[in-house]
C-alpha cells in the first residue's frame, strides 16, 4: 500500500437551497481498505458520496483519484473511473430477472442486439468469484431483500467497480443476513477491492471497518482507525446533544428502557385486537397473509418485525381495512370488523399510519389544512349538511400542528412547501387525532434523526400508558427492541412467533426473521 | 413574512388568471409572427379577430351565443379533471344529448309548456350522462382508460346521431335533420343583443359554473372529489370511497356535456341537424385548460376561446386568410398554459428550472 491516499476529496460544501448538507469536509480513502462513514441521518453521509458518485455536484471543494484531479458530472463518468454505488432505494425492476436487473444498461452487445449467453456467462464467473448464490433466472420482485441487494452489488461489479460505496446496506436485513454481508464485503477486500460503507449501526462498523470517519450536522468530526478508538467514543462523536448518552451500543439502552416498559406494564389487561385464521391475498409484490392469528392486549405497544416484504404490508392494509380478506375473522374488544370499511374502523378509533406516509397518506397539492381534515370531512364539527366551516376548520387545523410544533408559515400553503421531516408530522398529527383506541405504524421513524427517532418513541410511550394500543411495524430490530413490550416475528405471510421484549433473545428472534424454527 | 405568505396565497388563487393571460400574450406575439408569414400586418390580424368576436352587437352575440355550449363542455372536462378523470368524449355527449332533446320536445309536445320546456333539456343532459357510463364502467371494471374510451365513443355518438337522422328520426326532408321543435320548447330570446337576440342559456351556464365552483371548492362532497384526484389511495384510506365518486363525478361531466347540446337546441338551432357540434366539445378541452380546470374561472376562457372561434369566419372576410389560422392559434394557448402547468416555480428560477430540467441530471433530494 503506497502512502498517497486512492480518493482524496478536499474540502467538500454542498447547500440545498439554506441548509448546508456538507460544509469543508475533507477524508482520505487508502487503496484496498474498508472504510466506514457514520454519522445521524442527515449529518451528510449521504450527500458526500453522491458527490463522489456523480450525482450531486458539489458547490466547492474537490475530488482527487489517484492523485489527479476529477470531476464527475454524471454517475456514468464516476462508473468509467472504476467508482460504483448501490444506494440506500434499491433500485430494481420486479419484472425483469435477476440477470437482466444486473447487466441492464451495460449489456454485451453485437449490432445492437443483445448477446445473452456471453452476458450470463461473464456473470457467472462473477458470481463464483465472489461466492454469491444469486438465483439469475427469478423474478426480481419474487426473491428475497438480501438477494435484491446483491443484485445491486454485481451491478455495480459487473460494471467493473472497484471503488464501491454502499449507503446503508444493512438497514432492512435479518441479523443473519447482515453477518453473510459483512463476510461478503471481506471477500471483496482481500480481492483488492476498496469499499466506503455507510452505516449508523456501529457494531457492524466496528467488526468490519478498517479506519472510521465521523460526520456530524455536515461537518467533518474526524477519520480514526479503528484500533485507536472506540464504541463509546465514536458514539459521543456523532450525536451532538448531551441528552442521549453513548447510546448506539444499544444493548444498555434497550436493556435499561424493557425494564422500565416492564415496570409499567400489566399483563393482565384483556385482548383488544384479535385476529383469527384472517387470509388475505397479496398486495401488490407483497405477499398477503395465511390463517394469521394474532391478539392484542389494550395498551400496549406490539412490534412486528420481518424482513421486507414477508406480509408485514398486508397485515396492516387488512387492519386498517384497506384490504379486504378472504377469510377469517377480527374482533375489537367485542365486535367484529373485519368487513367494516376504513371509515367505520376510524369511528371506531382504529387509524393507521402508511409506510410511506407522504405518497400515500398525504394530498402534497392542497393547502395543511386540507390535509389535516382529510378522514374528518364529514365530522359534524367540520360540516353541516355538506357546507364545510373553513374558519373552524383552518383553526382547529392550526391548533393541531402548533401543538406538534410543526414549522409553518400559513395554514393555506400547500403541503409541499413544507420540508420532509415536516410533511411527515403533518400527517403523523392527523392520524393521531380524534377518538383512538388503536393506532397502526408503518415505519414511524423512518427518515427520522436520532432526535426527531427519540421524540416519536417518547411520544407513543406516553400515549401508550394512557390506554392507547399500538402496532408498529418496523425493519429495525432494534427499534422494536427498544420500543415495544412484545415483538412478533413475521416470515411469508404467517407470525412466527411472538415473545414479550424483556425476555426477547436476539438470536432467536434473527432466525424466526428468516422461517428458521427449532 | 406573512405579508409576503398572503401575496403568495392570493397569486395561488388568481392562477387561473396568470396562466390564461400569460398564454394570451405568448398568443399574441405568436400571431405576430404568424401574420408575418400570412403576409398581413400583425396588427390588422389581431384586429380582425377582436372585431370579428367584439366589433358590433352582431359579432358580440355571436360569441355569447357559441360561449353556451363552450362554457357547458369547459365545466365538464374541468369536473371530470377534478375527480382526477379526463373526459374528452364531450363531444358526442353533447351529440346525442342535443339529439335526444330534439326528440323528446318533437314527441312530448302534448306536455304542458311549463314541463316541456325543462324537462326537454334534463332529457339531453340525462343522455349525455348515460353516454359516459360505458366509458367509466369500463374504467372501474376493466382498467380501460377513460381517455381512449371517451374519444371512441365521441364516434360512435355523432355517426349513430347521424344515422338516426338521416333516417328512423329525420324529418323527411333531403336535408339529415330532425323535424323543428314545438315553439312551447323553445327558449325565448331574453336580450335584444344584434340581429340575433340572446335567450338565457348563457346565464344559465354561468350560474351552474358558479354552483360547481362553490360545490367543489365550500362542500365536503367537492373536497371528496378533490382528494380522490390528488392521492386515491390516500382517499381511500381515508374512508372516501373513491370509485363511488369518480363514477358520479364523470357522469355529472357526461350530463355537462349534454346539457350543452339542449341547449343548443332550445336556444339557437331549434332542431337537430348532422354534424351538429363544429367542435364545441373538443374547445371544451382548451376552454377547462386555459384556465387550469378551476370551474370559477371558466368563463374567462369561455370569452376567448368564444371570441375566437367567431371571428374564424371574420378572417376569411376582411383578411382573405383561412380560418383555420384560429385553430394554429387555439393550439398555442393550450401549449403556452401546459408548459407553464409543469413549472411549480416562478420568475427566474423557473428559467433556471426550465434549463436545468433540459440539460442537468437532476439532483437528488437529501436524505
Amino acid at each position: 500500500m503506497n502512502s498517497s491516499p486512492l480518493i482524496l476529496m478536499q474540502s467538500i460544501s454542498k447547500k440545498y437551497e439554506d441548509l448546508w448538507a456538507n460544509r469543508g469536509v475533507s477524508i482520505e480513502v487508502l487503496e484496498g481498505e474498508i472504510h466506514a462513514l457514520v454519522g445521524e441521518n442527515g449529518a451528510g453521509k449521504s450527500t458526500l458520496m453522491k458527490i463522489l458518485f456523480g450525482l450531486v455536484q458539489p458547490n466547492e471543494g474537490s475530488i482527487h483519484l489517484n492523485g489527479k484531479s476529477v470531476f464527475f458530472s454524471h454517475p456514468r463518468e464516476a462508473l468509467r473511473a472504476g467508482i460504483g454505488m448501490v444506494q440506500q432505494q434499491l433500485l430494481i425492476f420486479p419484472e425483469l430477472t435477476s440477470m437482466e436487473n444486473i447487466v441492464v444498461g451495460a449489456e454485451l452487445r453485437k449490432w445492437g442486439l443483445f448477446k445473452k449467453k456471453e452476458s450470463r456467462q461473464k456473470l457467472e464467473k462473477l458470481c463464483r468469484s465472489f461466492g454469491f448464490d444469486l438465483p439469475l433466472d427469478a423474478n426480481a420482485g419474487e426473491i428475497s431483500f438480501a438477494h435484491r441487494q446483491e443484485i445491486e452489488l454485481l451491478r455495480v461489479l459487473y460494471r467493473g467497480a472497484k471503488i464501491l460505496i454502499l449507503d446503508e446496506p444493512s438497514s432492512l436485513l435479518a441479523p443473519p443476513e447482515v453477518d453473510r454481508l459483512l463476510e461478503m464485503l471481506r471477500t471483496l477486500r482481500a480481492r483488492g477491492h476498496t469499499i466506503i460503507f455507510i452505516s449508523h449501526r456501529l457494531r457492524e462498523v466496528f467488526s468490519i471497518a478498517d479506519r472510521i470517519t465521523v460526520l456530524r450536522g455536515g461537518k467533518l468530526m474526524g477519520t480514526w482507525d479503528r484500533d485507536q478508538t472506540s464504541l463509546e467514543r465514536i458514539g459521543s462523536l456523532i450525536v451532538s446533544g448531551a441528552e442521549i448518552a453513548p447510546t448506539e451500543n444499544g444493548d444498555n439502552r434497550n436493556h435499561r428502557i424493557a425494564t422500565r416498559i416492564l415496570e409499567n406494564h400489566q399483563p393482565e389487561t384483556p385482548p383488544i385486537l384479535r385476529m383469527e385464521r384472517v387470509t388475505a391475498p397479496p398486495f401488490g409484490h407483497e405477499p398477503g397473509i395465511a390463517d394469521f392469528c394474532l391478539q392484542i392486549r389494550a395498551g400496549e405497544i406490539f412490534g412486528i418485525a420481518g424482513v421486507v416484504g414477508n406480509g408485514q404490508r398486508a397485515l396492516a392494509l387488512v387492519l386498517a381495512g384497506v384490504q379486504a380478506i378472504e377469510k377469517g375473522q377480527i374482533w375489537l374488544d367485542s365486535q367484529e370488523i373485519a368487513d367494516f370499511s376504513v371509515a367505520e374502523r376510524s369511528r371506531l378509533g382504529i387509524h393507521w399510519l402508511p409506510e410511506n406516509s407522504i405518497e400515500e397518506g398525504a394530498l402534497v397539492d392542497l393547502s395543511l389544512w386540507e390535509n389535516m381534515l382529510l378522514g374528518f370531512q364529514r365530522s359534524p364539527s367540520n360540516q353541516s349538511s355538506g357546507w364545510l366551516h373553513k374558519t373552524r376548520i383552518k383553526q382547529w387545523a392550526k391548533e393541531g400542528l402548533d401543538e406538534r410544533e410543526v414549522v409553518y408559515t400559513s395554514i393555506s400553503q400547500p403541503l409541499s412547501s413544507l420540508s420532509g421531516g415536516n410533511q411527515q408530522k403533518v400527517i403523523l398529527t392527523r392520524t393521531l387525532l380524534g377518538p383512538l383506541k388503536m393506532v397502526i405504524l408503518e415505519q414511524p421513524c423512518r427518515g427520522l434523526d436520532i432526535h426527531a427517532q427519540h421524540k416519536m418513541h417518547m411520544r407513543i410511550r406516553s400515549l401508550s400508558r394512557t390506554g392507547l394500543t399500538f402496532l408498529i411495524f418496523s425493519y429495525d430490530l432494534e427499534e422494536l427492541l427498544t420500543l415495544s413490550h412484545r415483538i412478533g416475528v413475521m416470515y411469508r405471510g404467517q407470525l412466527m412467533g411472538v415473545t414479550d421484549t424483556h425476555r426477547a433473545n436476539r438470536e432467536l428472534l434473527g432466525k424466526w426473521m428468516l422461517g428458521i424454527t427449532e | 413574512m406573512s405579508v409576503a405568505k398572503g401575496r403568495q396565497i392570493i397569486r395561488e388563487k388568481l392562477n387561473p388568471l396568470i396562466s390564461m393571460v400569460s398564454a394570451l400574450a405568448v398568443g399574441i406575439l405568436f400571431c405576430m409572427v404568424l401574420a408575418f408569414f400570412l403576409g398581413v400586418g400583425s396588427f390588422d390580424l389581431i384586429s380582425a379577430i377582436w372585431n370579428g368576436a367584439w366589433g358590433g352587437s352582431n359579432a358580440a352575440a355571436t360569441t355569447l351565443s357559441k360561449a353556451t355550449p363552450l362554457l357547458l363542455t369547459g365545466l365538464s372536462v374541468s369536473v371530470a379533471y377534478q375527480a382526477g378523470l379526463l373526459n374528452i368524449g364531450c363531444e358526442g355527449q353533447l351529440t346525442l344529448g342535443a339529439l335526444s332533446a330534439a326528440c323528446f320536445a318533437i314527441s312530448a309536445s302534448r306536455l304542458p309548456e311549463l314541463l316541456l320546456m325543462p324537462l326537454t333539456v334534463i332529457v339531453g343532459a340525462l343522455v349525455g350522462g348515460l353516454w359516459a357510463l360505458p366509458a367509466i364502467w369500463l374504467r372501474q371494471k376493466r382498467n380501460i382508460h377513460e381517455v381512449v374510451s371517451t374519444l371512441l365513443l365521441n364516434y360512435v355518438a355523432i355517426y349513430l346521431a347521424d344515422y338516426l337522422v338521416r333516417g328512423p328520426l329525420g324529418d323527411g326532408s333531403a336535408m339529415a335533420r330532425t323535424a323543428e321543435i314545438p315553439p312551447a320548447s323553445i327558449w325565448p330570446v331574453w336580450w335584444k343583443l344584434g340581429t340575433l337576440g340572446l335567450t338565457a342559456a348563457p346565464l344559465a351556464a354561468l350560474i351552474l359554473a358558479c354552483i360547481l365552483h362553490i360545490w367543489l371548492y365550500r362542500t365536503c362532497w367537492g373536497y371528496e372529489v378533490i382528494a380522490c384526484k390528488n392521492n386515491p389511495f390516500a382517499a381511500r384510506s381515508a374512508g372516501i370511497a373513491v370509485n363511488r365518486w369518480q363514477t358520479r363525478t364523470f357522469l355529472l361531466s357526461g350530463a355537462l356535456a349534454g346539457l350543452a347540446g339542449a341547449l343548443e337546441v332550445v336556444a339557437i338551432h331549434h332542431r337537430f341537424y348532422a354534424a351538429f357540434s363544429p367542435g364545441y366539445g373538443f374547445d371544451g378541452i382548451t376552454v377547462a385548460f386555459l384556465v387550469n380546470n378551476v370551474p370559477g374561472w371558466t368563463w374567462l376562457s369561455t370569452i376567448l376561446i368564444a371570441g375566437l372561434r367567431s371571428a374564424d369566419k371574420w378572417l376569411q372576410l376582411s383578411l382573405g386568410i383561412s380560418p383555420n389560422t384560429i385553430l394554429v392559434l387555439q393550439a398555442v394557448l393550450l401549449i403556452a398554459v401546459a408548459c407553464q402547468s409543469r413549472l411549480p416555480v416562478t420568475g427566474i428560477a423557473r428559467w433556471r428550472t426550465v434549463f436545468g430540467r433540459l440539460f442537468r441530471y437532476p439532483d437528488q433530494p437529501q436524505q
